[in-house]
């Protein structure tokens, strides 16, 4: 790929770059630092992203500003001199205080949430003008109690699924967990959650996603050029932020919906200095079902669960340790009697887990370090039993890592960020075993697969004008696979077996490496509106295999090995963003090109066996994918009545030479239209109305176009790849969320016992109140239909043959399988 | 052997179906699909086995939706085309014969080679090509060249007959009683089966009286990457015509040998490619619009391959009779 003098030469630049912006501040006049965290009064929360501004007292000169880190960290050095300071962050009071900076000042802030007047419920928020000012671009940030306030699928708030109602993310319909970020496929999205890779975003097949809405803090998407601290994946980052659990006093939340519960229990363990929070999530469809399930099928259940928990101690204003961690499972079993005769049992476990222990270390006013161990595994399990015989497979995905991030705020005008991670990635594609009675069939023992991947990154925010400011980052990205590996070596013709090669463990089986610049440049055309361009090329090592069509937990990770190369992507965009009437209206265009190379699929009628004595990876085929398009977006942030509008005209195409004989196709997830309306209407204290409505264009599917006999059978041919497209999928969902007054209710009820009291001429003074008066719980009851004017969207198609084709009787019919009808549901939700 | 392909094959189907179905009561309905044009193949569909004739059925495919009709199924047969077969040494050309022409007293033998009930071949011009030469009969071990001229185009294929590997034993095991007190069971069978070389087999039965032609159950093809040099026993269930409307297709019988029949066991050695070709075959029919499974195509041996559809297969065969009491 590249010679490892370009490494050197990064590493050169990494260091000089370096020593130059550090003499160069070192030269500058007089020069203090403000720094500190900024976190929210009644919870103690970090505050992630909030904006801290400063302007000269009295002068009419611009603001100068920046935002707190992932962990509420800020740092900001400027000319001695007094200052007017605001702290803005999304549904919180701004705050304001004048600072006179004559030496280094350490300001720890609080924010305090905004009452009911204001009137606001934002879903997307970022400060007012952050979509004109920034160098960043296609970045969202999702704020969680907002998002509550959306339609529920099923009562279970979904952030996966709120993400795909931005313009650039595409969702596949129900059924699937993936979404698909400008033209990329579902694993090129790279899920963080506390810093630990998820590798599988889906419950129950995709319908729910992984994350529980009541243990997350913040959530943040970039689907363009990511920044340099970031990297691994083509397309996407999804960023989420665990809540640190409320560091001032003990609290709880939770829901009981139609088909699942939830409990949050949060609180310090010594004020303002530890805290912990965990949450829980359990399905219970399995239990409402069991009536329901015919006889023969008795034993089947599903369900799923997850817990999240989380741990933070502060050792010292400088020091502060968290400790992260999730676990989900979600549990099939199925059981008949019938089907085959003999008793068939089906059983499917599978799940994530991940943990992650963060050190932030303060090194000194301007300097933060956060250093990660990480642990992150997802699994899946099958077992089958008939009669005699049983079958089991097992595959899946094991990381350790290490990551080590620096902040660096030397002035103004620079934000450097730079650091270094490493992952070793355990791989079992997959693990078969069969037996009938004793005899055990040759599945080809544990396959697993053993790669290191590591990088090293550097990145500048700097601001060269008042109108121009770059991002210009470089990452640099290393990975090899070592043994122990057997390499099957197959004929060119016949595709047999016909050698293979050892590596002991710890050789070197394949490497690769290059480098990944990242630039990104705002040009601020005025107060209201400014251009951005963007350019990043990107490398992903780590693959995933899927042998349908659609995203299923039943889909495998891979390295890159000798015989699979890395993805890699250079991606192009250019924007303009624009805001009306203070702010109150925001609105963008990017449009985007994507260059992708080294994609890969399985041969065609390949099946999940093909790697049995054999390597998994000789059952691919690699091919090029190229995606463009526009997105449109505009953007209500304040009033009763808010929301957006994204629309997405967009192609993405594949090319792969053993696949539609060699011609180029459309995607099978290529969106022609797509368009997202998220809009909530906050009438009173009581009431706040949410709707969602979605438009895209059907998704492209294979169809038959003749069929032939064979031993007096039909059989059919299959046509070009994706070659028909189905029908457009829509669908409206409305919700209510009703809080009822708790104060006036309880106020209503200590009047009653008062009243009563009275009566009984006891003196209420000396008593003490009945707990139910006193009750801290305040409830919210959510509404939510989901399709509501019941469109039947297509799911799949499938075929099905009448008559005998020698009486003139033959008829094919195609049929479409649609799966949500309409659907109402309802969930009290609780806190304390 | 077929065990765990089937469990494999309808892991992601039926799995889902079921956990979707605990959530919501999935919807179909019919839709209309535009014809997608398509390029008209020859469809090729011969066989040699030991000391039978050679044969081949030479058709075109067919549009995929809608209704056809009989002249259109009728109009796909393709007449007199130049067909030759040849061991090396002998040649034969093929001759054609179709249904209508023949005397009734023949049908049941078209009917074991075609898969097509008698009747129907009494009352649809059904026709075959092969040859009454004796030197062409199947011999165990020869390489058998097919070359076909039709309609202007050159076709052609190669297949051997390879020696036949027999099982050690075969027997019915029954697996529950149906209402009027008859046994249903699968049929079995132990095969030591001989390392060193790659060897491929395919399964079919016939049930004397009742089966016009031997049937394959699902998962009839399979190699010896699992059990290469293994002494084991296994299992099928009974296959049933494509869309059959017998009786004991459609109720708690299908797929069962029931007690009283006698069954005739085809075991089949054949080649790499043959095996492809059926496996190939196989997931089709069984994956035909799971939405689950990639798109495939079926691995013909016919080239050249843009042309043409289908197979020319060698079987060296082993039988085996199984009285089920």
């Amino acid at each position: 790929m590249f010679r490892l003098s370009t490494f050197k030469i990064v590493v050169l630049i990494f260091f000089g770059y370096f020593i130059i912006t550090n003499s160069k501040t070192a030269s500058a006049q007089k020069k203090f630092t403000l720094s500190g965290f900024i976190k929210e009064e009644a919870t103690g929360e970090y505050s992630i992203g909030a904006s801290v501004y400063l302007k000269k007292s009295g002068a009419e000169e611009k603001k100068l500003g920046t935002t707190t880190n992932q962990y509420g960290f800020y740092s900001i050095t400027l000319e001695q001199g007094t200052y007017n300071l605001t702290v803005s962050y999304v549904g919180f009071e701004d705050y304001n205080k004048e600072i006179k900076l004559e030496k280094d000042i350490r300001l720890n802030m609080q924010m305090k949430e905004k009452g009911y007047l204001a009137n606001e419920v934002e879903i997307l928020g970022v400060r007012p003008d952050e979509n004109i000012k920034s160098t960043e671009m296609g970045v969202m940030t999702l704020d969680m109690e907002q998002v509550k306030q959306l339609p529920a699928f099923m009562g279970e708030t979904d952030i996966l699924k709120t993400i795909q109602l931005l313009p650039g993310v595409q969702s596949a319909g129900e059924g699937n967990a993936g979404f698909y970020v400008r033209g990329g496929g579902p694993d090129q999205n790279l899920v963080l959650l506390d810093e630990a890779v998820v590798y599988n975003t889906g419950h129950l097949f995709g319908f729910f996603s992984v994350f529980n809405g009541d243990a997350i803090k913040n959530v943040e998407l970039i689907k363009g050029n990511m920044p340099a601290q970031y990297g691994g994946r083509l397309s996407s980052v999804l960023d989420i932020s665990m809540k640190d659990g409320n560091s001032q006093k003990f609290h709880g939340e939770g829901g009981i919906g139609i088909i699942s519960s939830r409990i949050t229990l949060e609180g310090p363990i010594k004020k303002d200095t530890s805290s912990f929070i965990v949450s829980a999530r359990r399905t219970y469809a399995d239990v409402l079902a069991q009536p329901f399930i015919k006889s023969g099928s008795k034993g089947s259940a599903y369900y799923f669960y997850d817990l999240n928990t989380k741990l933070n101690y502060r050792i010292s204003d400088k020091h502060r340790i968290f400790l992260s961690g999730y676990f989900g499972r979600d549990v099939f079993r199925y059981s008949n009697n019938k089907t085959f005769g003999s008793a068939f049992k089906v059983d499917i476990p599978w799940g994530n887990a991940t943990t992650s222990l963060r050190w932030n270390y303060l090194i000194n006013k301007k300097l933060f370090v956060n250093t990660t161990a990480i642990f992150s595994d997802y699994q899946f399990e099958f077992g089958a039993t008939q009669s005699e015989f049983e079958f089991r497979l097992f595959s899946g995905i094991r990381d350790w890592s290490g990551k080590l991030d620096f902040s660096y705020y030397p002035n103004t005008k620079n934000k450097i960020k730079f650091g270094s991670n490493y992952i070793w990635h355990t791989f079992t594609p997959s693990h078969a075993s069969a037996k009938s009675g004793d005899v055990q069939f040759d599945l080809g023992g544990i396959v697993k697969l053993y790669a290191h991947e590591a990088a090293l990154y550097f990145s500048d925010e700097y601001e060269i004008s008042n109108r121009l400011k770059v991002n210009a980052g470089i990452r640099y990205s290393y990975f090899q696979q070592v043994g122990p590996f057997k390499r099957y070596v197959k004929s060119t013709v016949g595709n047999l077996v016909t050698d293979s090669i050892l590596f002991n463990k710890g050789d070197k089986v394949a490497e690769y490496h290059g480098p990944e610049p990242r630039l990104s440049a705002r040009f601020e055309l005025n107060k209201n509106s400014s251009i951005k361009a963007g350019f990043a090329q990107n490398y992903q090592y780590v693959h995933l295999a899927s042998i349908s069509s659609v995203s299923l937990p039943t889909d495998v990770w891979m390295p890159s090995t000798s015989s699979i190369r890395p993805q890699f992507s250079i991606q192009y965009a250019l924007g303009y963003f624009r805001n009306f009437k203070e702010d109150m209206f925001e609105t963008s265009v990017e449009v985007y090109y994507k260059d992708m190379r080294n994609m890969l699929d399985y041969k065609e009628g390949s099946l999940p066996d093909d790697n049995v004595n054999d390597n998994v990876d000789n059952a691919f085929t690699y091919g090029r994918g190229w995606s463009y398009g526009a997105e449109f977006f505009v953007k209500k942030r304040t009033g009763k009545f808010n929301g957006w509008v994204g629309y997405t005209l967009s192609w993405s195409w594949r090319q792969f030479d053993s696949i539609n004989l060699g011609s180029n196709f459309l995607a099978k997830y290529d969106r022609r239209h797509d368009v997202s309306v998220a809009l909530t209407y906050n009438l009173n204290k009581k009431w706040t109305f949410g709707s969602v409505f979605v438009f895209a264009t059907g998704n492209n599917a294979t169809l038959p176009v003749s069929w032939y006999f064979i031993e007096g059978q039909m059989v059919p041919e299959y046509g070009k790849r994706n070659d028909y497209q189905m029908a457009p999928y829509h669908r409206l969902d409305l919700s209510a969320t009703y809080t009822p007054d708790k104060q006036k209710k309880l106020a209503h009820k200590k009047q009653k016992w008062e009243e009563k009291m009275a009566k009984k001429r006891i003196d209420t003074k000396d008593l003490e109140m009945p707990k139910r008066i006193n009750s801290k719980v305040q409830g919210s009851w959510n509404f939510s239909i989901f399709n509501a004017y019941n469109r039947h969207n297509p799911f799949f198609i499938f075929f099905e043959t009448n008559g005998d084709p020698f009486a003139g009787t033959l008829n094919v019919k195609a049929m479409q399988v649609s799966l949500f009808p309409i659907l109402p549901s309802v969930t009290w939700n609780f806190k304390f | 052997m077929t065990n765990y392909n089937k469990i494999l094959s309808m892991k992601y189907f039926s799995i889902l179906v079921f956990a979707v179905g605990l959530f919501t009561t999935s919807c179909q309905k019919e839709i209309q699909v535009d014809l997608p044009t398509y390029p008209p193949k020859i469809v090729v569909d011969g066989k040699i086995e030991p000391g039978v004739p050679p044969y081949v059925i030479l058709t075109y495919n067919m549009p995929y939706f809608g209704s056809t009709d009989v002249n259109a199924i009728q109009n796909s047969f393709i007449h007199n085309a130049s067909i030759t077969v040849s061991d090396g040494s002998n040649t034969a050309t093929l001759v054609e014969y179709c249904s209508k022409s023949l005397p009734d007293s023949l049908l049941p033998l078209i009917a074991s080679f075609t898969g097509i009930d008698p009747l129907t071949l009494k009352n649809f011009d059904y026709c075959i090509y092969t040859t009454l030469n004796p030197a062409l009969f199947g011999q165990s071990g020869k390489t058998y060249t097919l070359k076909i001229l039709a309609n202007g185009k050159n076709l052609t294929s190669t297949t051997s007959i390879l020696p036949a590997i027999p099982l050690d034993t075969a027997w019915i095991r029954y697996e529950k009683v149906n209402k009027t007190g008859d046994s249903l069971g699968f049929m079995w069978g132990h095969l030591t089966e001989p390392g060193n070389t790659y060897n491929a087999y395919r399964w079919l039965t016939k049930r004397n009286t009742k089966d016009y032609s031997f049937i394959a159950p699902p998962g009839a093809a399979s190699d010896d990457k699992y059990y290469n040099g293994q002494s084991f026993d296994f299992a099928y269930s009974r296959g049933s015509a494509q869309n059959s409307d017998a009786k004991d297709d459609n109720n708690e019988e299908r797929g069962y040998f029931k007690s009283g029949d006698t069954v005739v066991i085809k075991f089949c050695t054949i080649e790499r490619a043959t095996y492809s070709f059926y496996r190939s075959l196989d997931i089709i029919l069984n994956n035909n619009g799971n939405p689950f499974a990639s798109p495939s195509s079926v691995e013909s041996n016919i080239y050249p391959k843009e042309e043409s559809l289908g197979i020319w297969c060698g079987y060296g065969v082993a039988t085996h009779t199984v009285i089920c009491k």
